[in-house]
């Protein structure tokens, strides 16, 4: 999949394809509106690209900053929302647990919904396993998955596309509904975005009101603009506003309230059992079930001749009036019973180690977010106003230091933003004849590299940073535990749950801790489904990003446009053998670039038929 | 490189690697305006004069600080907040001349500043009549062309009390393009 951002919902991280932006023609204008963020200039930068003229250099940066924005209203709502910080949660909960997962001697099968699937356990020979310590992990982290899944359950809709209105599909709507109040602005509403981003505007060629048919782009991202025909027929910016804070307070019903932390301490005898968090009832917390009861009420509301408030502050104390009324709490008092269960588990963790490993464990940098999520729910009480308008959360966002900014360079070349530390790194010796690459150099300028010599060349993969401050401005705590967070524990655990069906721009983050587990455990079965990779999706997006109407297939070089090309990803391609061979063929330096390069294959339909 | 890079490019506070052609001198006029720009309205407000000059000082020789440069022709935002820097030195060197007794050789600098700003302000042709795009709304244009006008009478007054002749004096300028300067600024008001 084509992607510029990705927010990691386990970790609440933001990953940049650096390596895609760096191949736009403005791309210079592209990293510069990424540094004024890193900078916590979101807002500066909105104001300066309000003022700047009209020109296609603009409209290409606002709708790249408009994605970013897109992307930290999720990193809002993940932090902030008992929903989201809920995945966030489950992930710290299995890297908590992981050294000891990883320390015991037992049979282990991959991914944890095969292992616990009766059927497919006994096939792959785990039958026996329950008792184990890692049986009970796996069972942790497999039944939080399950609930999430429960809540995001997919339907057809009669159009044949699929909807559902679960957490996830909550966060997308609240993220597009704030991206697009931005490139509404009359100053942003020029024709160079509406060719730039036509879904963007009512009026534009995807514009479902323009239309009777329904795409799943409708269904991904608008799925709620024909529900707000609940509350009132016209779409007018009142029910607009009256729609988002119901969606908002969907995600807010705390899963977390009297959950027992897990307990992994070892006595004498080695890990004590893992003590399960007993059958709740978690029925009115998950966000489908909240948003259903909901909009329910708002009907009721509207029949009686209710009024739908004109000022946002209005629309925020009647839906936390309906929240009272539907579950005894309002939204803020469920928020705040979320964070007192994130001390609970805060307080369950620090004394499982000493001082000096503290600071290195995954509950460091957890802690962190915790205080994150602390100084959203401090502005959110104090003036709700600051997360509910679009400038003020901008103003917002560039208070708040300890966010996570992962950048990757799937092509594999160059050096790091300024700033960043690297995750991975590798030496490797190229092939003869082929000369290094680096962005480092400046551009215009080429450097002759020493001939005939094996050179090694420098390949960068990715590198992090936290947002906009370093750690002794912030007071931040777990700076030393994100790095292995972010580049071993977090894709374990994608791998674990979901194999290599997990779709991320980390693919070769995935291969890597598939390989550390093969080699650092005994006995590991692996579910053969779950390896094979199949990330492919439309190149409309890749077409839209680059602005351009025809492009050279990566494969046979032959011209193709978004009808006529999908998307594969790295790891897709590497998985058909017919590809591979295809490589060999054209030589020593096709192989070496395929086995450095993680980036996306655009391909065309020909190519598609030969080899996926 | 021309475009919008170097207006992104001064709300980072990261190195970048850029391109030979990258317009470095525009970024660095950008960087140092934009956080002195708050500051400076309220050393005006205390009337810190001497606050004013300091606070703008790394900017008096560049060429930027001209609303007439040809980088602000289709910039109205921007050139509406040079002028203003302008206006803010033009009333602070006066002012700090008459209240603080400067020294002869920083007062010849103050004076000889004074009327190189002064000119500039006098070429600089106002926003209205005229369309107020996106970037700048009406009413800004048309306060910050009341208070050019105002500007430009106090440079009147400046010429009245001293005389063109002990101007050309203090400041080292030829007498000739002194009156020339007075004569623009008397024709514009």
């Amino acid at each position: 999949m084509f992607r510029l951002f990705q927010v990691d919902p386990e970790t609440g991280a933001l990953h940049v394809n650096v390596g895609a932006i760096r191949r736009h023609a403005h791309s210079d204008a592209l990293l510069a509106a990424l540094d004024a963020f890193r900078s916590n200039n979101l807002y500066e930068l909105w104001r300066t690209l309000f003022r700047l003229p009209e020109s296609d250099e603009r409209a290409h940066v606002v709708a790249f900053v408009s994605q970013l924005f897109h992307e930290m209203r999720h990193v809002v709502d993940l932090l902030l929302t008992p929903y989201g910080f809920h995945r966030i949660r489950m992930g710290f909960e299995f890297y908590e647990a992981l050294p000891q997962f990883l320390a015991t001697d037992e049979r282990k099968i991959f991914p944890f919904s095969s292992w616990m699937d009766p059927g497919m356990r006994e096939l792959l020979g785990g039958d026996g396993t329950e008792k184990s310590l890692s049986y009970s992990v796996a069972h942790m982290s497999q039944n939080r998955r399950s609930l999430i899944e429960a809540d995001n359950r997919r339907f057809k809709h009669e159009t044949g596309t699929m909807m559902a209105f679960g957490g996830d599909a909550i966060l997308e709507a609240l993220a597009f509904g704030w991206q697009i109040e931005w490139l509404q602005h009359p100053a942003f509403a020029t024709d160079e975005m509406r060719t730039l981003m036509p879904y963007a505007f009512p009026d534009g060629r995807s514009g479902s009101e323009a239309r009777d048919e329904l795409t799943q782009f409708d269904m991904t991202y608008r799925w709620h603009y024909r529900l707000m025909g609940t509350l009132s027929q016209e779409q007018t910016p009142a029910a607009a506003t009256l729609m988002y804070t119901i969606l908002f307070a969907a995600l807010c019903g705390s899963l977390a309230r009297d959950a027992k932390p897990l307990d992994l301490s070892w006595d004498e005898e080695g890990p004590k059992r893992v003590s399960r968090v007993g059958a709740r009832d978690v029925s009115d917390r998950l966000p489908a079930m909240r948003f259903r009861d909901l909009l329910g009420w708002f009907g009721n509301y509207i029949e009686r001749g209710g009024r739908i408030p004109e000022k946002p502050l209005d629309s925020w104390e009647l839906v936390n009036e309906a929240s009272s009324l539907l579950w005894q709490r309002t939204i803020m008092a469920e928020i705040g019973e979320d964070i007192v269960a994130d001390e609970r588990l805060l307080a369950a963790w620090r004394p499982l180690s000493s001082e000096e490993v503290l600071p290195l464990r995954p509950c460091a940098a957890f802690a962190d977010l915790v205080e994150l999520r602390k100084a959203l729910f401090t502005a959110l009480s104090t003036d709700p106003e600051k997360i509910l308008r679009p400038l003020a959360l901008a103003k917002l966002i560039d208070e708040l230091p300890a966010i996570p900014l992962c950048f990757v360079y799937p092509e594999g070349t160059g050096d790091g933003l300024p700033g960043t530390e690297r995750l991975i790194e590798k030496l490797v010796a190229l092939p003869p004849g082929l000369k290094p690459q680096s962005a480092a150099e400046p551009r215009g300028k080429s450097k002759e590299p020493g001939a005939d010599t094996v050179l090694a060349m420098e390949m960068l993969y990715s590198s992090w940073q936290l947002k906009g401050a370093s750690a002794a401005e912030s007071g931040i705590k777990g700076r030393e535990a994100w790095p292995t967070l972010l580049g071993h524990f977090s894709p374990t655990y994608k791998l674990a749950l979901y194999g290599h069906r997990y779709r991320s721009m980390l693919e070769l983050d995935l291969m890597r801790a598939r390989e550390s587990l093969n080699y650092g455990q005994s006995d590991v079965r692996w579910d053969e489904y779950f390896l094979d990779v199949e990330d492919l999706s439309a190149s409309w997006e890749y077409f839209h990003f680059y602005g351009l109407e025809t492009a050279e297939c990566d494969v046979c070089s032959q011209v193709t446009d978004a009808n006529g090309s999908i998307i594969a990803s790295s790891a897709t391609m590497r998985s058909s053998e017919a590809f591979i061979e295809n490589r060999r063929q054209h030589g020593e330096h096709a192989i070496f670039f395929l086995e450095k390069d993680w980036s996306i294959w655009l391909v065309c339909s020909d190519c598609r038929r030969r080899y996926l | 490189v021309s475009g919008i890079t170097p207006y992104l490019r001064a709300l980072s506070s990261y190195p970048a690697d850029l391109p030979e052609e990258y317009d470095h001198a525009l970024e660095t006029f950008l960087r140092l305006v934009s956080p002195r720009l708050l500051q400076s309205a309220e050393l005006r407000t205390a009337a810190d004069w001497r606050g004013i000059v300091d606070l703008w000082e790394p900017l008096f020789a560049d060429a930027l600080l001209d609303p007439s440069h040809p980088e602000w022709a289709d910039k109205t935002w921007h050139r509406c907040r040079v002028r203003l820097i302008l206006m803010h030195l033009l009333v602070a060197h006066v002012q700090s001349r008459f209240g603080y007794g400067a020294t002869a050789s920083e007062g010849r600098n103050e004076v000889r500043w004074s009327l190189i700003y002064l000119e500039r302000l006098v070429d600089d042709r106002p926003f209205m009549p005229g369309p107020a795009g996106p970037a700048l709304d009406r009413e800004t244009a048309e306060i910050s062309d009341d208070n050019l006008n105002t500007t430009l009478g106090m440079g009147a007054q400046w010429f009245d009390v001293y005389g063109v002749d002990s101007i050309a004096w203090m400041s080292g300028i030829a007498e000739t393009e002194v009156r020339a300067i007075r004569d623009k600024l008397l024709t514009r008001l």
